[in-house]
């Protein structure tokens, strides 16, 4: 996008793309984790039966996909429906907006805290609405088990279909890129002295990582305990309550939130805007670290349960020699990965922010604002890179802790 | 260390739509192989033995004291189940001194304890060695070791060897043997193989459908008409 420095980005248009963008990756996860869910002997049969291009993709892989696809529609379509920090940037106007843009603008702009407050009842009843409707899909995200396994699929083997992948592989990467390289290229222009002798950016970087530390430790104990008490739970009914409360976030999105506290604290000032918004980049979270802890939980209780119990070993002992390191690995990867979610948060901070409460992305949306696009530039760069290397230590790897069981 | 008699008296418990009634004497330092098919109840009754599950009506007494409100890991037992014996994070040293002090603040002699209990059971040398690296009967060695330094006078066996080849089988029987002669304790050992029960108990009882149907001497074990 905007390859010529012509297309316009802002506005629907380049709301639509920078959705797409967002997307996509997450989509094409979400179908190979459905194909890889296929048996490896139907890739067996489908060879030996000399199966085409067409007649795979109409016998084996239609079939795996479409099963998942209203899931994924639905999830995807949720995602872009609650974006706030996206729609901030770029819509530019009353023309494009979304229900939790008008809720910032109705507090932050215009003070209205009555039209905020019936914007807020809208979005959680048309939120709660497609959850409703999603919960009647199957979720796309579920028995993700055999993550790593690989399998030999047949059909890929000849020059014309290694050629034919390359090519839409690439085109993918190109899109996606983009957006980096032009960081990168503007962001390398800036002036780093200058921006790095700035004492407001050091305070945004602390800042941040205080709220990251504080928001990923939070996210992490409350799904732990989640988890745990899943585990013990006796009904169904309380076990699938608690499953609920750990996608809370998604039913009432992070702006939603921060509008009842800001009303309640009115503006807020002191403390407690930064426990709130690490509170809320928490619940962000919990839908994400939930789902990496608790299968491990689940199995690793299964594992040492009788034994922990056997040898005497309870309470804060048991949580020291065995729950913890046992589950470092999980432990580690939810940690980072809400950690990494917290410090790229706009959402929760934005009607909190001011001079005194500013984090990285806060600062990047303010130096927007101000049209001085490089040094927002040199701070993404920043940012993103702080992000990756954070979301690349809590991206789920091969399970080496499944250790062999006889 | 000597052995310690267990009684169960009309211990009764309900899991879902099965009912279990266990009436049940084994003396001091007996050795007791449990037999019976699958599903029958063996591993609930451990489990009721142990204080993974509580009883709903009856008499549990270990020793002579009474059980009910001793937590699993206060009882006067050791456990080895069939597989899962050992923390897979903790090296075989560490997962030995479990069974002395579960906060591993281990004295001297403690320390000496352990590293004689891992020779007795022929694990010298691998102190260190996490058990993904161990072959599954070392694994259960390194239990048997955990179930020395405990030196509780019962000793509850799930199926140990069930997961190791013949050859293994042969060895470990005959180091339990030893472990038992020289150390007295009280042995319940649930197995499915008739041999090894013969071999290696000195008595037997054999549970179906939730409840004892028969036990006695081992010679007896296979009494004309039943199964």
């Amino acid at each position: 996008m905007g390859a010529d420095g012509k297309a316009n980005v802002y506005g629907m248009a380049g709301i639509l793309i920078a959705h797409t963008f967002f997307n996509i990756p997450l989509a094409a996860r979400l179908f190979t984790a459905a194909l890889d869910r296929v048996p490896p002997s139907y890739w067996k049969l489908a060879a030996n039966l000399g199966f085409g291009r067409l007649s795979l993709l109409r016998r084996v892989e239609g079939p795996a996909v479409i099963a998942v696809l209203p899931g994924v529609a639905g999830l995807i379509f949720m995602l872009c429906a609650t974006s706030f920090t996206l729609v901030l940037t770029l819509g530019g106007g009353p023309a494009a907006t979304t229900l939790e843009v008008a809720i910032y603008q109705a507090l932050k702009f215009d003070f209205e805290p009555a039209r905020a407050v019936l914007l807020v009842a809208v979005q959680i009843l048309l939120t709660g609405l497609v959850l409703l409707l999603l919960a009647l899909l199957r979720s796309p995200e579920e028995d993700r088990d055999q993550q790593g396994t690989h399998r030999r699929r047949f059909d890929g083997q000849s020059v014309a279909v290694t050629l034919w992948d390359g090519a839409v592989i690439a085109l993918f990467v190109i899109f996606c890129g983009a957006p980096f390289a032009a960081i990168l290229l503007d962001g390398l222009r800036a002036d780093f002295p200058h921006l790095l002798a700035d004492p407001l950016f050091w305070r945004a970087v602390s800042t941040s990582i205080l709220l990251g530390v504080a928001a990923a430790l939070s996210a992490l104990i409350l799904s732990w305990l989640i988890a745990a008490a899943q585990l013990a739970a006796g009904s169904r009914l309380y076990r699938g309550a608690l499953g609920a409360a750990g996608s809370l976030i998604l039913l009432t999105p992070p702006i939603v939130l921060s509008t009842g506290w800001f009303l309640w604290l009115r503006g807020g000032t002191g403390f407690a805007p930064y426990g709130l918004v690490a509170v809320i980049n928490a619940l962000m979270a919990l839908p994400f670290s939930l789902r990496v802890l608790q299968p491990a939980v689940r199995s690793h209780f299964e594992r040492t349960r009788r034994l922990s119990q056997s040898l005497g070993l309870t309470g804060w002992l048991r949580l020291r020699i065995v729950d913890v390191p046992a589950l470092s690995r999980p432990l580690l990867m939810a940690f980072f990965f809400a950690f990494a979610l917290s410090l790229g948060d706009l959402g929760a901070v934005a009607l909190f922010g001011g001079e005194d409460f500013v984090t990285l992305p806060w600062l990047i949306y303010a130096r927007l604002g101000s049209y001085r696009t490089t040094d927002a530039a040199a701070l993404t760069l920043i940012l993103a890179v702080l992000c990756m290397i954070f979301a690349i230590l809590g991206t789920p790897s091969e399970p080496a802790h499944g250790e062999r069981r006889r | 260390m000597t052995g310690a008699a267990v009684e169960l008296s009309r211990v009764a418990l309900q899991l879902g739509a099965q009912r279990f009634a266990f009436d049940l004497q084994v003396a001091a330092g007996q050795f007791v192989a449990v037999v019976g098919p699958s599903g029958a109840g063996k591993s609930t009754l451990f489990n009721l033995i142990a204080g993974f599950e509580t009883p709903d009506a009856g008499r549990l007494t270990i020793g002579g004291d009474d059980m009910t409100n001793v937590a699993p890991g206060k009882r006067p037992i050791s456990l080895v189940f069939q597989d899962n014996n050992l923390f897979a994070h903790l090296d075989v040293f560490t997962n030995v001194a479990l069974g002395i002090r579960p906060d591993l603040r281990l004295t001297g002699a403690e320390t000496a304890a352990v590293a004689a209990a891992l020779a007795r059971v022929g694990l010298r040398g691998h102190e260190r060695r996490r058990p993904g690296t161990l072959s599954g009967g070392e694994r259960q060695r390194a239990a048997f070791a955990r179930a020395l330094v405990r030196r509780r006078p019962l000793v509850l066996l799930d199926e140990p060897f069930a997961a190791l080849d013949q050859g293994f089988r042969q060895d470990m029987g005959t180091l339990l043997a030893d472990l038992h002669r020289d150390e007295g304790f009280t042995v319940l050992m649930i197995t499915h193989d008739l041999d090894e029960a013969r071999s290696l108990a000195d008595h037997f009882v054999a549970i179906e459908a939730g409840r004892v149907v028969r036990s006695g001497a081992i010679e007896d074990i296979e009494a004309p008409g039943s199964r």
